[in-house]
């Protein structure tokens, strides 16, 4: 019983108790209500679906033609808010069933009354009395109106990823009184339930308040609530009217880290060292000087070509300014559709994952001093070509923090984004390091990887792991990843595979030492 | 409610009324002299009536609002989220739904991991699993290999029967088992 | 993590299995035969709240509204058959309820006040309707002229084919 105290978060405030005899509801005895069949919203419903009814802020606007069959049918929204300037406009839809709870009351109240009549049972034919008076009270169910304010607050404003925010939701009945009134708040699609639970199933009187509160698990982005599922039932719960409200109040859980993370030790020069050709003495220098010649390469820029080496010699060779000979690593992140995959239905997904390390290492790397860049797979935007200082570090920051590819929003619309290699060469400097962020969870993503550690960009790739084990597809994705893995790592990538519970400075130390040996 | 039950409860209640009438007049109740026949043939009616809404009742399902999961996250699947849809379809006895993309999972699947696991080469890999000599599992050989397919315990084939469902989702399953078994520990 | 718990919400739960209890055992002060049917009622019906089986629920409540028959033909008195037949409704409308309620919203979710609403609804029915029914009877005790009992019997069978609940489609869920 304790536990259920527990559990019963709704405060009261104002309103009375006990339920109130709605007359309409219940029949005694043989009273009978008229049309209790088909139009059953029909018969009070106003459509009231004018356009200049911006003056008409009264419960009528409220109440939108919905859609009442008498086969329920899965979810159709009502008419849509034309009149989407209406304050009182909450309702977004809704829609009135049968419920079929009483079904067979009749049944056994024909049972009493043959039985009463043939055995010559008095009892028996009371109890037919009875039976028929409860299918009197199912017969005459309406659904309720439903008019609620719905008004939501938050614990914390601007909470850091993988808090728990308090959520409350405050429930006003501004309509008539409701028996029997079922709550679901409508929770953002990519946040998870931590504590509590959005749902709860009260008796609403006219004018009381109620408050529901739990909390979800902060992830990095904006997350809009949906509207709030309403289903109102009478006394008798025959009928039932399902109903989606808008909140009175701009819901939103926005959720940004506050700056890069500090600069971990992230045992890193086992990520950026040994690498062939990288000059740890000619950093820094203004001015693109020109530094040395080299063999020309397929996706060099034709302007850095030396042409008068070409016209002397015959070869093609690729002119390089000093800048580039500095270590610069770019940041590749896989956002694509194919990397949006999670391991259960409570865990952010690889792509915030990914997103995340990319930040961790960002940091450590300029801590380092190395130049480093940002861009991603699938789109040639975001794209911060490697660079240091302040300056860098704060347009890297806005980047991570606000660029819809990279945050949890870009989830709802997934669109197919083929990876371009040749874009991706243009972009990416010429001998650049590539640290490639992806669940590595398709074979494309692979096939570049390979490319690209085929044309002079040593890639090394952090693959946070969003495989289970727990049914039999799960089962053959992680052997198909781990393959994967494996044949990235014999083309001459480096791979760290980033358990999905681990940190990142454990994962790197982990394939660090495998690196080295 | 149709015109037809409006109509019935109105009489209902005219009958009601009058009956209660004659109770609290009795006079009344000698102008129709009816028998106790009459009695017994409308239960008769009702017993039958009843049966029958009984019959439809039971049949009607209790209808409710779906409330789905919003404490969940939605929307990202979890990788292999496809593969055990088409396992589940492929469960059906007489349906070959699913079959196909199930083996184009597990066919390239099983050649790579025997030949990492297992130094074979490729010819070797594929000879192996159609001998269905590359496990001791039964239900898992059989998977890739009809001979294989004889070596199946009674036991387990009667099992399999008795749970309705195919046998060819049993032995996908188990071979995708096996072969992360494999992948897991062998080296 | 699999979402929320959809086993039967707990209130409802206790009411239906007591109710059932208390009928089978009123019914039996009232005959006791009638625990033949009762007693498995109730089973059935605990049975069917316990894991959310809605056939069992109703299979229940229908033997324990049949044991209420039953002694209701065998000579119990007939307050004693009301009030029986009374909890059996009530056992099964709770019992149902709570498969319905925990299906919708959940059995950790806080349901108490919304279910005690309308059970208090279905109680006032039987109530009204019981006192009502009984009060008529035992006012008219000593005469009972055929002729009023073949009208009222039609007139009953007349309402409950009227009031008939149609069959809902399965579109709903």
């Amino acid at each position: 019983m304790t536990e259920d105290r527990a559990n019963d978060e709704a405060g009261r405030t104002g309103g009375g108790s006990g339920p109130t005899d709605g007359g309409s509801e219940r029949a005694n005895g043989e009273t009978v209500r008229p049309d209790g069949g088909a139009a059953v919203v029909g018969e009070e419903a106003e459509p009231d679906e004018s356009a200049s009814a911006t003056n008409d802020a009264t419960a009528d606007a409220g109440k939108e033609v919905g859609n009442a069959d008498t086969a329920p049918v899965d979810d159709e929204a009502g008419s849509d808010a034309d009149d989407a300037a209406e304050t009182s406009d909450r309702l977004a839809s809704f829609e009135d069933r049968f419920t079929g709870r009483w079904n067979g009351i009749d049944a056994a109240a024909l049972l009493a009354i043959g039985v009463g009549a043939l055995a010559q049972s008095p009892a028996a034919f009371l109890v037919g009395a009875v039976g028929v008076a409860y299918a009197a009270y199912a017969r005459a169910a309406r659904p309720p109106e439903i008019d609620l304010r719905i008004e939501r607050a938050f614990g914390d404003d601007r909470p850091d990823p993988g808090e728990a925010v308090e959520v409350t939701v405050r429930i006003t009945n501004e309509g008539e009184a409701i028996p029997d009134l079922r709550i679901v708040d409508g929770v953002p699609a990519q946040l998870h339930v931590v504590e509590g639970t959005p749902r709860t199933a009260i008796e609403l009187d006219a004018g009381e308040t109620v408050e529901l509160t739990y909390s979800v698990g902060a992830e990095r982005g904006r997350h809009g609530f949906e509207p709030v599922r309403a289903i109102a039932r009478g006394y008798s719960g025959a009928v039932e009217r399902d109903a989606r409200v808008w909140s009175a109040t701009d819901d939103e859980v926005y959720c940004t880290p506050g700056g890069l993370p500090p600069s971990t030790d992230l045992s890193l020069q086992s990520l950026t060292t040994p690498y062939a050709g990288r000059v740890e003495t000619d950093i820094g220098g203004d001015g693109a000087e020109f530094y040395a010649t080299r063999e020309y390469q397929r996706g060099d820029p034709l302007s850095r070509v030396d042409w008068n080496r070409k016209a002397r010699t015959g070869e093609l060779s690729t002119v390089e300014f000093r800048e580039e000979r500095a270590a610069s690593v770019v940041l590749l992140i896989d956002v694509r559709a194919e990397a949006w995959l999670r391991p259960d239905d409570a865990s952010p997904s690889a792509v915030e994952r990914s997103v995340e390390g990319a930040m961790q290492v960002f940091s450590s790397l300029i801590e380092g001093g190395d130049r480093v860049g940002v861009a991603v797979v699938g789109a040639t935007d975001p794209w911060l070509p490697p660079g240091s200082g302040e300056d860098h570090r704060a347009r890297a920051r806005k980047l991570f923090v606000e660029h819809p590819l990279l945050t949890a929003e870009s989830a709802a619309d997934l669109i197919q984004r083929p990876i371009s290699v040749q874009a991706l060469r243009r972009q990416l400097p010429s001998h650049s390091q590539v640290i490639l962020f992806s669940p590595l969870c398709d074979d494309g993503v692979i096939e570049q990887a390979k490319l690209l550690e085929a044309s002079g960009h040593l890639v090394t790739a952090i693959s946070p792991d969003p495989t289970a084990t727990a049914t039999s597809g799960q089962t053959v994705a992680h052997v198909k990843r781990e393959l994967r893995l494996s044949e990235l790592r014999r083309s001459g990538a480096r791979v760290a595979d980033w358990e999905w519970n681990e940190s990142l400075a454990s994962a790197i130390s982990r394939a660090g030492e495998r690196w080295s040996a | 409610m149709s015109d037809f039950g409006r109509a019935l409860t109105g009489l209902g209640v005219l009958l009601a009324v009058a009956g209660l009438a004659v109770f609290l007049v009795p006079s009344l109740g000698g102008a129709a002299a009816v028998g106790q026949f009459y009695v017994g043939a409308v239960g008769v009616i009702a017993l039958l009536q009843g049966g029958r809404y009984a019959r439809d009742a039971w049949r009607s399902p209790l209808v409710g609002a779906d409330t789905g999961d919003p404490e969940l996250v939605s929307g990202v699947p979890t990788p292999g989220d496809d593969f055990d849809e088409a396992l589940a379809a492929t469960f059906e006895v007489h349906s070959l739904e699913g079959r196909k993309e199930v083996e184009e999972r597990l066919d390239p699947v099983a050649r790579a991991v025997l030949e990492r696991r297992r130094d074979w080469s490729t010819a070797e890999a594929e000879r192996r699993l159609a001998a269905g000599d590359w496990t001791d599992d039964p239900l898992a050989a059989a998977f890739f290999s009809d001979a294989a397919s004889d070596d199946v315990p009674l036991v387990t084939r009667l099992k399999i029967r008795w749970s309705e469902k195919s046998a060819y989702g049993f032995r996908a399953e188990r071979a995708a088992a096996e072969l992360e078994r494999i992948w897991r520990t062998e080296s | 993590m699999t979402g929320v718990d959809r086993s039967p919400t707990r209130t409802s739960g206790q009411v239906a299995v007591l109710a059932g209890v208390a009928a089978a055992v009123a019914l039996a002060t009232g005959s006791l035969p009638s625990l033949a049917l009762g007693g498995p009622g109730v089973a059935a019906l605990a049975i069917g709240v316990r894991r959310g089986e809605r056939s069992f629920v109703s299979i229940g409540g229908f033997g324990l509204f049949l044991a209420a028959l039953l002694a209701g033909v065998a000579g119990a008195p007939v307050p004693t058959t009301l009030v029986g037949a009374a909890l059996a409704v009530l056992a099964w409308d709770a019992g149902t309820g709570a498969i319905e309620l925990g299906d919708q919203v959940g059995r950790s979710a806080a349901t108490r006040g919304a279910e005690l609403a309308h059970l208090s609804g279905t109680v006032t029915v039987a109530a009204v309707a019981g006192g009502l029914a009984y009060g008529t009877y035992a006012a008219t005790a000593g005469e009972r002229p055929v002729t009023a009992l073949v009208l009222l019997t039609f007139g009953a069978v007349a309402l409950a084919s009227g009031l008939r609940l149609m069959p809902v489609s399965d579109g709903g869920r």
